[in-house]
């Protein structure tokens, strides 16, 4: 109890210095795709507690696309993507007057999936 | 350029002078829960603590639609909850800025779209600003607030400009 008050006592208010603070570095917050490498193994999606990771292949190319409207920001993606394509950022001020802006999509050709599946 | 010390405190009250300018007043918030598991509610509630106390900006929870120009909704509109959302949404005062706050009322969220679930306040009201995260830090649901106002004062413009130029076209 006393800690606790201890806290509050100690952080003030923060919006008295800030509007915006940032969050802190381990905070989940938005992922993001930091390369073009997927290889198309759809771990991201399965794993995916919302679905918010949708995968569209073409013939060649590979588009993965991520929903912040859905996502719930846990994590689980960055985790099990092989390539480590997907990275969870400490940004968190993704409010928007505009739904489709909150979705991002990353292509990927296939190449090498695609003369492995020759080779077959 | 201004010193950082002038910049913070624009900063600070940046969210009172914008409600200054848009409505000219203080701004009410009435929440509706539309079938929520409270973790937005509870993030919506820290607003008003001692920590990040949005209160001395002259923003305040109301407790009746009545009273407020803005909904805040949570959850993902549940079939039983569909009908209080409606009847709050009518009874709120113009403008009715609605905030959709969560992954549950952006889309549905980790519940998705059933039987039992609208998945998402869009569905059936419009809305005005969508506030990701699940749920969202309180700075995000205060960024959410300027963006409605941002939002209305786009609105409320172009509805003053529609009805100038119609006065306009009945003159001639
Ligand atoms: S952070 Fe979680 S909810 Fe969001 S896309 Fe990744 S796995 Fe899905
Ligand atoms: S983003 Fe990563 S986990 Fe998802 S399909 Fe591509 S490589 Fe696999
Ligand atoms: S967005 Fe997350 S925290 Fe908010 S109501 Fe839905 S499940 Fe709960």
């Amino acid at each position: 109890m006393f800690d606790l008050i201890r806290k509050i006592w100690r952080t003030k208010t923060v919006t008295k210095t800030e509007l915006f603070t940032e969050a802190p570095e381990r905070f989940r917050g938005k992922p993001i795709f930091t390369s073009n490498e997927c290889t198309g193994c759809q771990a991201c999606t399965t794993s995916c507690p919302a679905g918010a990771i949708t995968l569209q292949q073409n013939d060649d190319t590979i588009t993965v696309s991520l929903s912040y409207t859905t996502c719930i920001f846990c994590g689980i993606c960055a985790e099990v993507c092989e390539t480590n394509i997907i990275e969870i950022t400490n940004e968190y001020r993704l409010a928007t007057k505009n739904k489709n802006e909150l979705t991002v999509s990353q292509q990927a050709t296939l190449a090498k999936l695609l003369t492995a599946r020759k080779e077959v | 350029m201004k010193s950082g010390k002038e910049q913070t405190t624009d900063l600070r009250w940046t969210l009172q002078k914008r409600m200054k300018e848009v409505l000219g007043r203080s701004l009410h918030i009435r929440h509706v829960d539309s079938g929520s598991c409270n973790g937005c509610d509870f993030e919506m509630n820290t607003l008003t603590n001692p920590i990040y106390d949005i209160q001395r900006f002259g923003v305040d929870f109301v407790a009746s639609p009545r009273h407020a120009d803005m909904l805040m909704v949570t959850g993902g509109v549940t079939r039983h909850l569909e009908e209080a959302l409606i009847k709050t949404y009518n009874a709120a005062s113009e403008p009715k800025m609605v905030v959709a706050i969560g992954a549950c009322a952006c889309s549905g969220g980790i519940f998705g779209r059933t039987y039992a679930n609208y998945g998402g306040v869009g569905h059936i009201v419009p809305v005005y600003v969508y506030v990701p995260g699940c749920p969202p830090r309180p700075e995000a649901i205060i960024e959410g607030i300027l963006l409605a106002l941002d939002r209305y004062e786009e609105l409320s413009r172009n509805r003053y400009e529609e009805l100038s130029r119609n006065k306009g076209e009945n003159r001639h």
